[in-house]
């Protein structure tokens, strides 16, 4: 299903298909909010199950861009861009890097912290294994660092981002939204339901449908039983 | 032979993991279990050119076991330095050799002929020589090291690979904290393939070294001959 499908989908269950910009059903802020649940209806489904649909994959093609090369980093590894990525329990989202043909996975460094354990051990350091492509996703700096292999031009990676729209491979006007269709009810019936409790939880008042009944102020002081 | 790659995808298929964030471990873990062995078959020799670094160290590579000889390359003419002249009458053809001499002896070579030898210690992940070392010194070194592949893994006989799947197997849950019964499993099933691999190297051992004890017990007990079948 196509992204504006899904959106138009929630707008007409609130309002009946009347779009107001700048509202809390404005269809630029219930297309982050898609996204949002998203990560959460993935995250929620791999802790029950194990396992993820795979149509939520996307493929990411890595390219080689020299002005972003640091001169100062050694030359020991290559620097590549890559989007933010969700966590998925003890992992995060990234499912494969590796060769843009999807053959051969890099092994990979979860954080500094391990790239350093590994550096420090003879066996496991990696100039000690050469053959071994090693790489290592920056979340902060969202950057990918591929190592051992100073000529690398090009790679895939395959895994589950933040923003699908942070992806140039999909296209979000004629690509389905990557989620599989039963979860899609599901994500719908959350933004919605999620939308209308923050409306009711901030501005009780204003719902006039829900009679109000103020209670009456208790006596200061109560009369003492003799 | 297969290599370590193959127990990794072998643990890691047995495990269902799909990704790869887990693999620099399992590399270690099971170079660690293939160490338990301590197989010779699996031994090869070496050699390996490195530089001296200033502080006179040599780092180990990583598929290594055991030194067996290092030679040292220096330079006859070297005006910079006065004292070098001192180490040239030592040399044999400018260079200078460094013996491992305790595996030496303890491989029962006790005498080293005419090679005069410098003195070193493996320090961790080094090589420390005991000498004066300014300048950069080239390096040969021939050292025992473990089989590899044409892709540099380390090899390990075929029937190995089910014992370190089950190591990997039995230490990934222990890692992720799963039940009892599950490490029990993989425990036991890592005792039993370890205990057979070690008895199959028994048994080859006694094969292979029967006739000298044949001859031995023969020449003590004299005019009878007895053949050990067992």
């Amino acid at each position: 299903m196509l992204l504006e499908k899904i959106v138009d989908s929630i707008i007409r269950n609130a309002s009946g298909g009347k779009r107001s910009i700048g509202s809390q059903f404005d269809p630029t802020y219930i297309k982050n909010m898609i996204h949002s649940f998203r990560a959460a209806k993935i995250e929620a489904d791999y802790k029950k199950n194990g396992s993820i649909n795979p149509v939520c994959y996307q493929k990411y093609y890595l390219t080689y861009f020299d002005a972003m090369q640091q001169s100062n980093n050694g030359d020991n590894f290559l620097l590549f861009t890559l989007p933010q990525v969700i966590q998925l329990g003890e992992e995060d989202g990234i499912r494969y890097i590796g060769s843009i043909y999807g053959s051969h996975a890099f092994d990979r460094i979860k954080s500094r912290g391990m790239l350093n354990t590994l550096n420090s051990n003879r066996i496991t350091a990696i100039k000690n294994n050469t053959r071994t492509i090693y790489a290592l996703f920056d979340g902060a700096a969202r950057r990918l660092e591929i190592y051992n292999d100073m000529e690398l031009t090009e790679g895939l990676v395959e895994g589950i981002f933040a923003n699908p729209g942070d992806v140039p491979s999909w296209n979000e006007e004629k690509d389905d939204y990557p989620l599989n269709e039963d979860a899609i009810a599901e994500l719908e019936t959350l933004v919605y339901r999620d939308r209308t409790l923050i409306d009711k939880a901030t501005k009780p008042e204003q719902d006039f449908n829900i009679p109000q009944i103020t209670p009456t102020a208790p006596p200061k002081y109560l009369p003492k039983a003799e | 032979m297969s290599s370590l790659k193959d127990c990794v995808a072998a643990a890691k298929l047995q495990l269902n993991i799909e990704v790869t964030d887990y693999d620099p471990w399992f590399r270690k873990r099971a170079y660690d279990a293939m160490r338990k062995f301590n197989n010779p078959d699996v031994i090869i020799k070496k050699n390996m050119t490195c530089k001296i670094d200033s502080n006179g160290r040599i780092e180990l590579p990583s598929d290594f076991y055991q030194c067996i000889v290092v030679r040292v390359h220096q330079p006859h003419h070297d005006s910079d330095n006065d004292s070098d002249d001192h180490h040239h009458q030592h040399n044999h053809g400018g260079y200078r050799y460094y013996l491992d001499t305790p595996f030496f002896q303890n491989c029962g070579f006790h005498d080293r002929g005419n090679v005069r030898c410098g003195s070193f210690q493996i320090n961790g992940s080094f090589i420390q020589f005991n000498g004066d070392f300014k300048k950069m010194y080239e390096a040969s070194m021939t050292y025992l090291a473990y089989q590899s592949d044409k892709d540099g893994e380390i090899c390990v006989p075929d029937s190995y690979e089910e014992c370190i799947m089950y190591f990997l197997c039995y230490q990934f849950s222990l890692m992720k904290e799963k039940p009892a019964i599950i490490l029990a499993e993989y425990r036991g099933n890592y005792n039993a393939t370890f205990n057979k691999i070690n008895g199959d190297a028994q048994v080859n051992f006694f094969a292979r070294v029967r006739p000298q004890i044949m001859e031995a017990f023969n020449s003590v007990v004299g005019n009878k001959n007895i053949y050990i079948t067992k």
